[in-house]
């Protein structure tokens, strides 16, 4: 006899979807996790297999709720069956054990928004009950304090200003401001005791990256609250053909979020914590240069942030049609000198960043360097030197372009025009 | 927010699709009628305006087509947006030839009910403008298209955002006459050729066979209407994808032939312009000849065809020493041992479908993943978007209302691009067999021509690469597929002795490419399978393909009766009544993301439909794969199990 023949799958019972997934040897499988272990530990270990997964998650595009489950599964498993709690299971649950614990069940948040606000404030009071439990346990342990920064910013956005509109009062919620306060307390410590035991191998991975994220995520939005998000803001600057939408952006003295929209601090505080972190990373032996390149990224792009106001002074006074400010006195003009200098000083730094974050895979960290610079070629009033700057980023953004068959053409015909 | 995986429907009608069948015959009221024309902006109905227009229109290509721009009156249109955007839940619809946000709960605005009324007044006023006595005859006029039924309206909502798109078809279905669409981007804004979501026009090679390239794009604005008539044939046209994150909402209808008792009314009329229908002719002979790559299924020598005779039956030795060393130089050694192919067989026998990851060997691979993400990313001369820019050996398939794609097939060059050039391949010249070994050598020879360009351009980018060395592994990769070591490989695997092949190196390019769900053409020869052997062999190299987003994933439907069936017309709107209309019992058998280095073995009998989603203008690059196909030789009865 010779091989076996199918029948062809139409003549199949209809509507199962197919699970054919062959395994060779030595490769992986579609549906399964490749779980990453740290290295030199013994991978049945069932903490050890845990960490894995996590990190597995970690990597991931974190759309996968069926993965955060079993992890809480796990974790509820291993909590019940571990000795010291009355199990007959040989485990020993450390601090990194409960920081899983707490964001996993932090992050299946997110996959429940719809069924009601008791269900995204349940999960993420358990989050934190877990995260203090290990807290009591291993007091000072930075992975438990950066766990609970992260869940305080996840909880924020998800909890509370989902529930916001332009008319919600601060006397409705809590106050957003104490919990940014405490978030950014949690993480300042969590860095410290990390530095203080040399424990830099939590600056060059994941670990940190996803706090600075979930901190990256929420000051967007609280910068962007009230903004009309059916239009996209991702093509161009466009301007309204009409004189209006402006103002919408204002929130009212009594607002939950007016006064944390209001307030810089929370910026430079994160600014100075990526710095940080990248100082950090850099003390491993082998630092990621994946993650050297996020961190510079974002470094990047909160000194362009931070640059947009001295920008817009220097562009008001410098070009600007209004008769009161073109009028140049010579107040105008020092002031707008200073404002340039500080925008000159913000975007070359955030230049140097963007450089350092470039990835020759990556058309957008291309894109990004030659925004930057656009953004410098505008700050010089001498053709000269702006032609530089328009020069170097329109060669990248031809590069871009090219890659991107035809994505920046838009852009790029816009600065060969104001050429 | 997660993003959920993408599980395309079924292109057709179905019960989710349409909630409820409604009653769509409106009559208006004669209140409704006179107040109608105020809903209009008074300027179209100026005479020198309308005769413009229909000069216009009557002069227009690459069919007859005409615009109007502020068509209602502003306040209307602005109050029917908000009510829209307030009442109205949009769910997205996606199948082989859209990918589109419909309104849910308002399929069709013909089957408005009482309730519906009261919450949308003002769309309810537009229907009636649109739909009046005053606007068909405009239309009428304008166009020439003779009468424009008022019972038989035909209206619905879409919104099409970042990634939508419809690919190219001619609206022909039943009674239609007349296809619209009203514009309603965000009003006071520009909508700008670069967002995408443009109305393209297609002219034909012969009627039926749309040209791959448009003839013509039109930019929608707030308050414009585009139309034109319904010419079975020729009136291709296609909705271009949104590329950035802004909302191209529409609401798109027709105006249909008169019917029973309506002025205008002509019996027999619906009847032949439906047997003109596109649907008919798609699977027609003739129009076959202008599909390229065409089906093809060669010979395999008679020498080797004789090998694998011997073969059958055989317990295993399928493969010599001198096969084993053969395939291993391409293929992961673990996939050649007598354990792994007695696996894959079991799998295969039992699912008619096996995925063999990581199937080329690293030491074969070596940089090509690499390679290949770098010529994405650096490509000279740049991505080819248009029909006359893929350059030979490079071919392109056609045509675009069955699919679009870059191929390298080892076949001779064609001029495909008229009716005259296509008749000759079809008529006279003989088609040769494929040979890629050849056409590995014809890249070769090519390289040095573009050096001087390339050395030119990389002054400015010193990375830019040339197309040609990738080419030269897709070929050599292409051979390999045909060689006799690897069909005993795949006889041994599958249990099938193949008798012709067919191969191609294919790549679907962002924002260009796909294939509409087909199937298979049936055998009428005792000796063969009617179903056929396929494999690909996944090779794109970028990431980010998991979630379906993009696009680019093949995917398989079972369809209960290999016949297509009748569906109600009444209540379809455009989207769904695509070109293909498969049986309820659709489902999906079959799915696999674009990835690297997975080849996908099925044994797809005529039942079951294909079709490679399009590739999204934001795809983190191109499909890249190598497609075979086997008719396979009917050596023994079906098993049973």
């Amino acid at each position: 006899m010779g091989p076996k023949r199918p029948q062809g799958f139409g003549k199949k019972a209809k509507a199962k979807k197919q699970k054919v997934d062959e395994v060779v040897e030595e490769v992986p499988v579609t549906n399964e996790l490749t779980v990453e272990l740290p290295a030199e530990v013994d991978s049945n270990d069932p903490v050890t297999q845990l960490e894995g997964l996590w990190l597995t998650w970690l990597k991931s595009d974190k759309d996968n709720e069926l993965i955060l489950n079993g992890i809480v599964h796990e974790c509820d498993r291993l909590l019940r069956n571990c000795k010291q709690n009355g199990g007959n299971e040989d485990i020993e649950l450390g601090a990194s054990f409960y920081a899983i614990y707490g964001l996993s069940l932090a992050g299946l948040a997110q996959f429940n928004t719809e069924e009601s606000e008791t269900g995204v404030k349940e999960y993420f009071e358990n989050a934190i009950e877990r995260i203090e439990n290990g807290m009591d346990k291993f007091p000072g342990e930075e992975g438990l304090i950066l766990a609970k920064s992260q869940i305080i910013l996840d909880r924020i956005p998800l909890e509370y200003i989902s529930q916001m509109d332009q008319d919600s009062h601060s006397k409705d919620f809590p106050d957003v401001g104490e919990l940014l306060e405490e978030a950014t307390r949690l993480l300042e410590v969590g860095i410290k005791n990390a530095e203080t035991k040399e424990n830099y191998a939590i600056f060059n991975g994941s670990t940190i990256l996803s706090v600075l994220d979930s901190f990256d995520d929420l000051l967007d939005i609280i910068a962007n609250f009230g903004r009309d998000y059916n239009e996209g803001l991702d093509s161009d600057a466009e301007e309204s053909d009409e004189e209006d939408n402006d103002g919408q952006n204002e929130l009212s003295t009594t607002h939950p979020l007016f006064k944390v929209q209001n307030n810089d601090q929370y910026q430079m505080n994160l600014r100075d914590t990526i710095a940080k972190s990248l100082e950090l990373a850099r003390k491993n032996e082998q630092p990621d240069e994946s993650v050297q390149r996020r961190y510079r990224k974002k470094l990047g792009e909160l000194l362009l942030l931070e640059a947009e106001e001295p920008i817009s002074i220097y562009t008001a006074l410098e070009f600007g049609s209004d008769e009161e400010e073109s009028g140049v006195g010579e107040e105008q003009a020092k002031k707008s000198k200073k404002a340039q200098k500080k925008a000159q000083k913000l975007v070359g730094q955030a230049i140097e960043h963007l450089t350092a974050a470039w990835d020759e895979e990556e058309p957008q960290s291309w894109v990004d360097l030659a925004e930057a610079e656009i953004s410098m070629g505008n700050l010089f009033a001498e053709e000269g030197e702006q032609e530089k700057w328009y020069g170097l980023a329109e060669k990248k953004l031809v590069r871009a372009n090219n890659a991107s068959h035809g994505k920046y053409e838009e852009v790029l015909s816009n600065l060969r025009g104001t050429k | 927010m997660p993003s959920s995986s993408v599980v395309p429907q079924k292109r057709a009608s179905s019960s989710d699709s349409l909630p409820e069948k409604r009653q769509i015959s409106i009559k208006q009221t004669p209140e409704e009628e006179a107040s109608a024309k105020g809903y209009f902006q008074q300027h179209i109905f100026d005479d020198s305006f309308k005769d413009d227009l229909k000069t216009q229109i009557a002069d227009s290509q690459p069919y007859r087509w005409g615009t109007i721009h502020d068509l209602i009156d502003d306040d209307l249109l602005r109050n029917v947006r908000k009510e829209i955007i307030s009442e109205i839940s949009f769910k997205k619809k996606e199948t082989d030839i859209y990918k589109v946000f419909q309104s849910g709960d308002l399929a069709n605005l013909s089957g408005m009910t009482k309730q519906d009324l009261e919450r949308l007044p003002s769309l309810y006023k537009l229907r009636s403008a649109i739909y009046s006595q005053t606007f068909r005859d405009y239309v009428s006029y304008v166009t020439n298209c003779g009468k424009l039924s008022g019972v038989k309206t035909d209206m619905s909502i879409n919104t099409y955002s970042k990634g939508c798109h419809l690919l190219t078809h001619d609206d022909v279905i039943g009674s239609r006459r007349v296809s619209f669409i009203l514009y309603m981007p965000e009003p006071g804004k520009t909508w700008k050729p670069h967002y995408g979501g443009s109305l393209r026009l297609f002219d034909s090679v012969v009627p039926n066979v749309p040209r791959s390239d448009h003839y013509c794009k039109f930019t929608p604005q707030f308050n414009q209407i585009a139309f034109f008539t319904v010419q079975p044939g020729l009136s291709f046209h296609d909705v271009e994808e949104v590329r950035v994150d802004k909302q191209r909402l529409s609401i798109q209808g027709w105006f249909h032939i008169p019917q029973v008792g309506e002025d205008g009314y002509i019996p027999g009329e619906q009847e032949r312009t439906e047997a003109k229908s596109t649907l008919q002719q798609l699977e027609t002979k003739e129009l076959k000849e202008y599909d390229f790559p065409k089906i093809q299924y060669n010979e395999i020598v008679s020498r080797e065809a004789q090998e694998l005779i011997n073969l059958v039956g055989k317990e295993t030795d399928y493969l010599s020493v001198m096969d084993v060393d053969y395939l291993a130089k391409f293929m992961n050694p673990s996939l050649l041992t007598p354990a792994s192919i007695e696996r894959l067989n079991t799998i295969f026998a039992e699912e008619s479908v096996v995925d063999v990851h990581s199937f080329l060997s690293d030491d074969y691979l070596g940089s090509l993943k690499k390679q290949i993400k770098q010529f994405e990313l650096n490509e000279f001369p740049e991505m080819p978007n248009s029909q006359e820019k893929v350059l030979f050996p490079w071919k392109l398939a056609v045509p675009p209302h069955k699919q679009r794609y870059c191929y390298i097939d080892g076949l001779q060059k064609q001029c495909i691009d008229n009716a005259e050039s296509i008749a000759e391949i079809n008529q006279l010249k003989s088609t040769e067999l494929p040979n890629f070994e050849l056409t590995k050598t014809v890249f070769e020879l090519l390289k040095p021509g573009v050096a001087d360009e390339l050395a030119k351009a990389r002054e400015n980018n010193p990375s830019l690469v040339s197309v040609h060395d990738i080419s030269m592994r897709l070929c050599e990769l292409a051979s390999f597929f045909k060689s006799i070591s690897f069909k005993k490989w795949l006889m041994a695997v599958t249990g099938f002795r193949p008798i012709k092949d067919q191969i191609l190196a294919r790549r679907f390019r962002p924002g260009h490419d796909f294939t509409l769900a087909s199937k298979l053409d049936t055998l009428n020869d005792d000796h063969v399978l009617e179903g056929l052997l396929e494999a690909t062999l996944n090779l794109t190299p970028s990431t980010g393909w998991e979630s379906g987003e993009f696009g680019g994933y093949e995917l398989c439907m079972s369809t209960d009766e290999p016949e297509t069936t009748e569906t109600a017309e009444e209540g379809l709107n455009e989207d769904e009544a695509a070109i293909y209309k498969a049986s309820e019992e659709d489902s999906v058998v079959y799915e696999s993301q674009a990835c690297w280095n997975k080849l996908c073995l099925m044994y797809r009998d005529p039942s079951v439909l294909k079709f490679v989603k399009y590739v999204g203008f934001n795809a983190p690059g191109s499909r890249w794969d190598i497609n075979c196909g086997w008719v396979c030789a009917d050596d023994e009865p079906e098993e049973s199990g």
